[in-house]
């Protein structure tokens, strides 16, 4: 058996259009939020 | 020579770095992390603690402190940089030095004396030291399991024992030149042998002695 807790970060993002939330949102996952030398990060942008 | 203690908030070694470097004669300038010019100083230290409460990662806030642009700026220079524990793991979140430090593979706290041993000395801190020579000195961290996927990370002491999980058994490691160190366990908490061990002085008097004044 293995075990894996995630990381969930909820982010409220002011922003028109969802691929430019989505695209800043995801620099800051590469800048901060993660550490890409181990971890990965999806970005799930809702409303 | 004058050393940068470099405190951030949460830095708690601080006081204890300091103590070790001024008995093994150098001078020792407390840098609060907001401060921009280090210039006066001939090397840098960042000490232990839990810097900006090790919130988000370990030293993830901390390499976004103003102090860290001159910091950079010194080791790319070439001079002497050396990360303590949460120092070390504020070295690899800015980049400065390879790989990650993780939760210990046993995910609890370890408190107590190491050994280790020297497999590199073409550095700033094991400069002093032998191949091969052992070192016992204080471990005290959660997150001291240093991975490095690149494989490119030069380790220069490595524990005997594996506490803690780290790859290749690292419980030191240097950038490419050798002039910027992490190391895990805390040299300067191994200075007098009345507190356990004069190890750490091997490693701290290499440190100040391949500073070159300014």
């Amino acid at each position: 058996m293995s075990v894996r807790v995630d990381r969930v970060i909820h982010l409220e993002v002011d922003g028109d259009d969802a691929e430019g939330v989505r695209a800043r949102v995801e620099e800051m996952c590469r800048q901060v939020l993660a550490n890409p030398i181990l971890e990965d990060f999806v970005v799930e942008v809702t409303e | 020579v004058r050393v940068a203690v470099v405190v951030f908030p949460g830095t708690n070694c601080e006081m204890d770095v300091a103590h070790a470097i001024t008995t093994l004669g150098g001078e020792a300038d407390l840098v609060w992390h907001r401060e921009g010019d280090l210039s006066g100083c001939d090397g840098v230290i960042l000490p232990g603690g839990f810097a900006h409460g090790d919130y988000l990662r370990t030293g993830a806030i901390a390499r976004f402190s103003p102090v860290m642009a001159e910091v950079e700026r010194i080791a790319l220079e070439g001079r002497p940089v050396l990360g303590i524990c949460n120092g070390f793991q504020i070295l690899c979140e800015a980049g400065l030095l390879p790989g990650a430090l993780i939760a210990n593979r046993d995910l609890a706290f370890i408190c107590r004396f190491v050994d280790m041993e020297v497999t590199d000395t073409d550095t700033v801190l094991t400069r002093d030291t032998e191949p091969g020579q052992r070192i016992r000195i204080p471990l005290n961290s959660y997150e001291g399991n240093w991975v490095d996927p690149s494989a490119a990370g030069r380790v220069v002491i490595r524990y005997l024992d594996d506490p803690n999980g780290s790859q290749q058994g690292a419980a030191a490691v240097a950038n490419d030149p050798g002039n910027v160190v992490g190391i895990m366990p805390h040299p300067e908490r191994g200075i007098e042998e009345m507190l356990g061990s004069s190890d750490g002085r091997h490693l701290l008097e290499g440190f100040l002695h391949s500073l070159v004044p300014a």
